[in-house]
């Protein structure tokens, strides 16, 4: 029986790499607003649409993509120092 | 169309830009200092999973949500951090209860990390072809990966497989 296909957002490329998924996609967006900012409907939707197309390209398994996010604030940096939730 | 081993956005190793390198050290440290599970660690999987097809264009497929932010139907008992998982209908009322993240924004916004709302418009809009009808809903923080391996994993394929969905989309918090 063929598998189901799978997608997977990340936000830390370090620990995906440790779990290996089939396909992950990197959005260095803060945890808690891994879309973008609340009420920020385009943010998600751009980040929906560009994540789904990746499912459809021949990417070997164990791929992880950079997305083209990135955060404005200091938020997902103290994040990752723990000096931030 | 450059082929994926040229695509310079397409690595198996660390990526231009990632702020993340180390932190697979600092959160183990979390764990075991902050958290108390003094024997955490992570369980890596040397060999990557295998990716499957996806069988239908995008504008036909079926998308199953997967969301590791704690969500749970309103007025339910929320997930702890052993590996559970639940099947939440995509038009319930939820919550978000979880240990790792400020989750005041999300319930402002559940879109910020349970893209329900948006996904059904990307369907409305023929980007996907639609959204399966049950998400997914697991807690980010299981110390014991085993026990998602074991509690979480059979219900999420059960679901997925029965609900026949060409994809699943993981979205975590």
């Amino acid at each position: 029986m063929a598998g189901v296909a799978t997608v997977s957002i990340t936000q830390v490329p370090s620990i995906t790499r440790l779990v290996n998924p089939s396909l992950a996609c990197f959005v260095a967006h803060p945890f808690g607003l891994t879309l973008g900012a609340v009420g920020d409907d385009a943010t998600h939707d751009a980040v929906l649409r560009a994540v789904l197309a990746q499912a459809a390209e021949p990417h070997p398994a164990g791929t992880i993509v950079a997305m083209p996010f990135r955060w404005g604030d200091d938020l997902r940096a103290r994040q990752l120092r723990k000096q931030g939730r | 169309m450059s082929r994926p081993e040229e695509d310079p956005r397409v690595t198996q190793q660390p990526l231009i830009d990632d702020d993340s390198e180390g932190f697979a050290d600092v959160e183990r440290n979390h764990v075991r200092e902050v958290v108390g599970v003094a024997d955490f660690d992570w369980v890596p999987s040397p060999d990557p999973s295998p990716r499957n097809r996806l069988p239908v264009p995008l504008s036909e497929a079926r998308v199953a949500l997967v969301s590791t932010a704690g969500v749970h139907v309103a007025g339910t008992r929320g997930l702890g951090a052993g590996g559970d998982a639940l099947a939440v209908p995509i038009d319930a009322e939820i919550e978000l209860t979880h240990v790792g993240y400020d989750t005041a924004r999300a319930a402002q916004d559940p879109d910020v990390v349970y893209p329900v709302r948006r996904l059904q418009a990307l369907a409305d809009a023929g980007f996907i072809g639609s959204l399966a009808p049950t998400a997914i809903s697991t807690m980010g923080f299981v110390p014991d990966g085993r026990r998602l391996l074991t509690r979480a994993v059979p219900l999420a394929v059960e679901r997925i497989l029965d609900e026949q969905a060409h994809l699943a989309l993981l979205v975590p918090a």
